[in-house]
């Protein structure tokens, strides 16, 4: 057992040699010595320690400029590469290829900016803009010295997936994913596929039978031989890290373990049971499903229809727009309206959320058709008794009561039950209502911020079928660039825990964006503890933790305290 | 080389007469890497012009930016030091900015207490896109800090330079703490309540190793693991243990500053910051360090009797988190002293102790310290300091003697003064139902073996019913941190066994006489969930007082 030393003065590099800097200007033409005084910048840099050689280049991201570098680090015998030029936002990766083409590790490399952020921006104070360069380049020398060198991270990724959840958005990710020849697990809690549709019977906006779709789906499964499908089959456990997960499931009793390289979730919703709403009963008083079971079935026998919107929706509990039951809502008055003409059917709302082209027609079919449209208002709850439904118009400024044989309400999707379980399993997050939540809502909407585990459908937040099904496609896309190229490549820039210092706190487990901590338990001289580890192929080097960890215990490679304190120290 | 000009800030005065020369302002700025960075990179690119008193440090996301680094800047020479992040809701790691703010709240309110002004240190929330923000920020930034004037004179900055802290002479050490009396019995790493939990601590072999490489090698270090040098607690358990009456948390002191000056350091707990919190507190910036003082607080600046506060107003914005709140002892100790007729002064000049500071061998950084809270005690006249913090009390009554010429003043401890207030009947305690135990803190109990006062004031509390751990007094065991380095899953586990014996009494509430105990042990409590409360006995005093 030793403690990691936070050196407070110099840390000596891993391999014993003493620093040999080699210090390489840029003028970028007139960019940076129009403003900066080259010469008097270079001079310095020759005077600071560790320094063993200092060049000027006209350009040092052109041919002459690298191979300047090369012939320097060979004939120098440099072992630490400083560039004062432009942006590494840019060129850093440029020069790094240049170290290690010349045989020095390429994270033994710094770039300092004195263009973007020195020449260019202090054009009318050359003089000062050259002191700038100079405590830049100072502030750089003191960084590269004590850089070590380090190796990117490879890891293989097992090419198989699992798909959690057999609606429309699992079938049409487990599809697209086989398509590419990868094997597939697709698990389903139910003893069929299909999900929500199963009880749906109709589909808007084609008005095709959600039946045939979900059977379209299901032929098309059974010819994927490289799927293998699970039904009445739950996950017990997942371990391990993209690439590398291990799965154990139960398929009706029977238990598999495997090995999978990426993990899609696709669990959807289900309806919230109304209970207690407005007379809610089952029998008059209906969910839409139960009116699409007595459509589909030719049971439904109604002639004056009511349908209530937004029943637990958009309310304090559950803030969210549901965005499929207006459309239902609407599908299901069309459909009446067109078979049994001699009803009558109101719907009872408080906005009317008909996004996009198809479904703004389908509105305005239904008011064409005779459907009513009566608005209601937070504030004024329609009042249901037995057979009429009493609603405060507020154009009119008074109560208006509609007859019905049969109340339809229409309540939101919700999270299914599980969710928690199998987010804390996943280690992904979930939002406010239960819902899964994507890495980011408009740059990585069908992806975790967990590597490897990809979301897709109403498991996000409610949507209809064509969404659900190119979010599928969409998850399997991104899913597939490490199933297809077999490898995950990290930037050794990760957290690392020094475990004699770690007092198993979890702060730095809870923190972590990318699940990339755990705890294990180790025996060290036959002394038993429990300390945090972190995983640097999911570590992304934010360097949360180790801000947060209160025993110091954290160190971040590339970027650690004493490179940054070095800097500082050497700023003033 | 800088073409900066500073002006130096006198230390207690306020306002500053405008400098003659225009006065260039040192900023640092922090940026992410995703957003900031390449904000600057753009204003860069459309040639947008801000002033060259700002120097960026990349760092990978705003969240990374540890406060050590702002203390060590703002220490090192900047007048204005900038954060710079993604928007709330960009992040590049979905939230690192959130906790850059919440860290930036803790470290601004520091800094404020330290005497820096608030305006010096800023946040900002500045997008890839954002370039002619990124320059408007630092023009306005820049311009802002040079009205401030300078944070630190060139002289202030130039005294941190310390020179090799000179080296005790060896012989002098071995003999004051008495390892060559060592005869090997074991006692000592038998009794270590470090070496109760992790195995491999052994203060006898530290000593031996010491030994050899220092016969055998002319270096005292040389086979000395660093773990051996900073896992030792100073509980001073072994002295007491040890037959030959070896003083080993002395001798480790001596160890750790030879250890510094080849660059070793312990793992400093917080981030550094505790230890870089005490040294600018000897920088002699006007702190703002009685803030806390209540109005109703009768205080007085010309009493000859100070209350010597310490660091609690530093620990209150760091610690609330563990449920710990040190200010309240310092406003009990008001409280309880104005209740005895008691109108302390209480001085915004006092810099901390430097406990911490001798404890981790920063010799230099100690003594700074201690000349500073001589000299004020010579410049205000008082005749008696009370305190409420053990480690203050010990580090004015026997480690200020053994480096300076003493100064002729009253050194006294709450408990000893509630000890002779309450015999006296000057203090009215009312009725106070529970089951209580209590916390020996090794300053006040081993070091300074005052036992008995505390047991009697607590028992003078009608109804308290005061348990005793299984280990107590001299062989009381340690909150588990006495000077910020090397907090582990062994001193865990250390203050797991102290809290089971607490919970063991059958008592609800631990008692803590010492703010660091109390933090240590809130701490640990809160890690493992123990129901045991943890509260500072003068709240249960002033409660009492209340009854009467
Ligand atoms: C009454 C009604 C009418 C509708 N009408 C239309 C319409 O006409 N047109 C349209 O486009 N959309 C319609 N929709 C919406 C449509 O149903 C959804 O868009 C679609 O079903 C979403 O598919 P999904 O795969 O994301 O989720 P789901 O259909 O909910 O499928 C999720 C599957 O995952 C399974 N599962 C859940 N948790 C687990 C677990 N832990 N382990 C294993 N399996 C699990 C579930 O059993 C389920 O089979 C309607 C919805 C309702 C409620
Ligand atoms: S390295 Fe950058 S600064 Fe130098 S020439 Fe190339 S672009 Fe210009
Ligand atoms: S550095 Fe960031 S990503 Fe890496 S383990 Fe720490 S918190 Fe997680
Ligand atoms: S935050 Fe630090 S001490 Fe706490 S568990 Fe993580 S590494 Fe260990
Ligand atoms: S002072 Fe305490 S921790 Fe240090 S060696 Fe002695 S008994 Fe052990
Ligand atoms: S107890 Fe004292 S005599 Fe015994 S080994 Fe320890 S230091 Fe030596
Ligand atoms: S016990 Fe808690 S408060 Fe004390 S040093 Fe360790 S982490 Fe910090």
């Amino acid at each position: 057992m030793s403690i990691q030393l936070q050196a407070t003065k110099k840390q000596d590099p891993p391999d014993e040699e003493t620093p040999r800097i080699g210090v390489f200007i840029c003028h970028c033409g007139a960019n940076i010595a129009g403003f900066v005084n080259v010469e008097e910048a270079a001079k310095y840099a020759s005077s600071l320690p560790d320094v063993a050689f200092v060049q000027k280049n006209l350009y040092t991201c052109s041919e002459t400029g690298l191979r300047e570098i090369k012939t320097a680090i060979k004939e120098h015998k440099l072992n630490r590469v400083l560039v004062a030029s432009c942006t590494p936002r840019t060129h850093e990766p440029l020069f790094k290829s240049t170290c290690q083409e010349a045989g020095l590790n390429r994270y033994l490399f710094e770039l300092v900016n004195i263009r973007e952020q020195c020449s260019w921006v202090h054009m009318q104070d050359p003089v000062r803009a050259t002191e700038k360069a100079k405590q830049l380049i100072r502030m750089g020398v003191a960084r590269v010295a004590l850089l070590e060198p380090r190796q990117e991270i490879t890891v293989e990724v097992t090419r198989k997936a699992l798909v959690i959840g057999g609606g429309v958005a699992g079938i049409s990710a487990a599809l697209s994913i086989a398509a590419s020849n990868i094997p597939v697990i697709l698990v389903e809690r139910e003893k069929e596929l299909g999900g929500l549709l199963r009880d749906v019977n109709k589909l808007y906006p084609t008005l095709g039978a959600a039946s045939e779709l979900v059977d379209e789906h299901v032929k098309k499964l059974q010819k994927a031989p490289l799927i293998k499908v699970m039904t009445r089959a739950k996950v017990l456990n997942v371990s391990g890290f993209i690439g590398n997960y291990k799965v154990q499931i139960d398929s009706a009793g029977e238990q598999i373990e495997d090995t999978v390289g990426v993990i899609v979730v696709a669990t959807g919703a289900r309806i919230m049971i109304p209970n207690g709403m407005y007379g809610y009963d089952g029998k008059n008083v209906v969910m839409q499903t139960e009116l699409e079971r007595r459509l589909k079935d030719g049971s439904f026998s109604a002639r004056s229809v009511v349908m209530i919107q937004c029943v637990g929706a958009r309310v304090p509990e559950r803030e969210y727009c549901s965005r499929i039951c207006c459309m239902t809502a609407i599908k299901n008055a069309i459909l009446i309206r067109e078979t049994y003409p001699e009803t009558e059917i109101f719907v009872v709302y408080r906005d009317i959320q008909t996004f996009g082209t198809l479904y703004e027609e389908d509105y305005r079919r239904a008011r064409e058709l005779g459907v009513g449209f009566l608005r209601y208002g937070l504030a004024k709850l329609p009042a249901v008794d037995e057979g009429g439904v009493t609603v405060y118009d507020e154009l009119l400024g008074k109560n208006v009561r509609i007859p019905y044989e049969l109340l339809v309400l229409s309540a939101p999707l919700v999270a299914p039950e599980g969710v928690t379980e199998l987010s804390k399993m996943l280690k992904v997050p979930l939002d406010a209502n239960g819902f899964y939540l994507e890495a980011h809502a408009k740059l990585r909407p069908v992806e975790f911020a967990t590597d490897g585990v990809y979301l897709c459908g109403c498991a996000r937040w409610p949507c209809d079928i064509g969404d659900a099904v190119y979010q599928g496609r969409g998850s399997a896309a991104r899913a597939l660039i490490p199933l297809r190229k077999g490898k995950v490549y990290a930037e050794p820039l990760y957290a690392e825990v020094n475990p004699n210092v770690c007092r198993d706190c979890r702060r730095c487990v809870e923190s972590c964006p990318y699940s990339a901590i755990t705890t294990v338990e180790e025996t060290v001289h036959g002394y038993q503890r429990t300390v945090s580890k972190v995983n640097p192929v999911l570590c992304k080097g934010c360097g949360a933790c180790s801000v947060l960890c209160p025993t110091g215990a954290i160190g971040m490679k590339h970027y650690d305290n004493t490179l940054i304190m070095a800097m500082i120290g050497k700023a003033f | 080389m800088s073409t900066v000009t500073k002006q130096p800030r006198k230390a207690e005065k306020a306002e500053e007469k405008a400098p003659a020369t225009v006065f260039e302002p040192s900023i640092l700025a922090f940026a992410c890497n995703w957003c900031s960075y390449a904000g600057a990179d753009l204003a860069g690119v459309s040639r947008l012009q801000y002033p060259p008193n700002v120097k960026l440090i990349r760092v990978m996301c705003s969240g990374r930016v540890s406060p050590i680094f702002v203390l060590e800047a703002f220490k090192k020479g900047a007048d204005g030091v900038i954060i710079t992040g993604c928007h709330i809701g960009d992040c590049h790691y979905q939230d690192g900015n959130v906790k850059a703010e919440t860290m930036f709240k803790k470290l601004a309110e520091v800094l404020r207490v330290l005497g820096v002004e608030p305006e010096r240190l800023r946040l900002e929330w500045i997008s890839a896109s954002e370039g002619q923000r990124f320059a408007t920020i630092m023009t306005e930034f820049t311009e802002k800090v040079r009205k401030l004037g300078p944070l630190l004179s060139p002289e202030q900055i130039k005294a941190q330079e310390t020179g090799p802290a000179e080296s005790s002479d060896l012989k002098e050490l071995v003999r004051e703490t008495g390892v060559y009396q060592c005869i090997e019995c074991g006692k000592c790493t038998g009794g270590c309540l470090m070496a109760r939990f992790n195995p491999q601590v052994s203060p006898r072999l530290a000593m031996k190793n010491f030994f050899v490489s220092y016969f055998s090698h002319k270096q005292p270090l040389k086979l000395l693991s660093m773990d051996e040098v900073w896992y030792c607690l100073t509980c001073e358990t072994c002295h007491y243990h040890c037959p030959a009456g070896v003083d080993f948390a002395k001798f480790i002191v001596w160890l750790r500053s030879e250890a510094i000056k080849l660059g070793k350091t312990g793992t400093p707990t917080h981030g550094g910051v505790m230890h870089a919190m005490m040294e600018f507190q000897a920088l002699g910036l006007k702190q703002n360090r009685l803030d806390w003082v209540d109005s109703s607080a009768q205080v007085d600046e010309k009493s000859d009797t100070m209350y010597y506060v310490g660091c609690l107003p530093y620990f209150e914005p760091i610690f609330t988190e563990t449920g710990a709140h040190p200010l309240a002892m310092a406003r009990n100790t008001l409280k309880i002293l104005n209740a005895l007729g008691i109108k302390p002064s209480v001085y915004e000049g006092e810099v901390c102790c430097g406990h911490d500071l001798y404890w981790t061998g920063n010799i230099e950084g100690f003594k700074k310290l201690a000349a500073l809270n001589l000299e004020n005690i010579q410049k205000t006249g008082v005749k008696r300091i009370i305190f409420s913090c053990p480690e203050c009390f010990y580090t004015y009554k026997i480690l200020y003697p053994q480096f300076f010429k003493t100064v002729e003043v009253e050194t006294v401890h709450m408990m000893q003064l509630l000890d002779e207030k309450i015999k006296k009947g000057e203090l009215k305690l009312g009725r106070l139902e529970g089951k209580f135990t209590f916390q020996d803190p090794c300053r006040l109990g081993r070091l300074l073996a005052i036992y008995d006062e505390p047991r009697r004031v607590l028992k003078s509390v009608k109804g308290l019913d005061l348990q005793c751990m299984e280990e107590i007094r001299k062989e009381s065991i340690c909150c588990g941190s006495t000077h910020w380095v090397s907090c582990s899953s062994y001193t865990k586990q250390l203050q797991k066994y102290r809290l089971g014996q607490a919970v063991d009494t059958g008592a609800s509430t631990l008692l803590t006489a010492c703010p660091k105990c109390q933090i240590h042990l809130s701490c640990a409590a809160k890690d493992l969930k123990t129901k045991m409360k943890i509260q500072d006995y003068t709240e249960i005093i002033v409660q009492a007082m209340e009854q009467a």
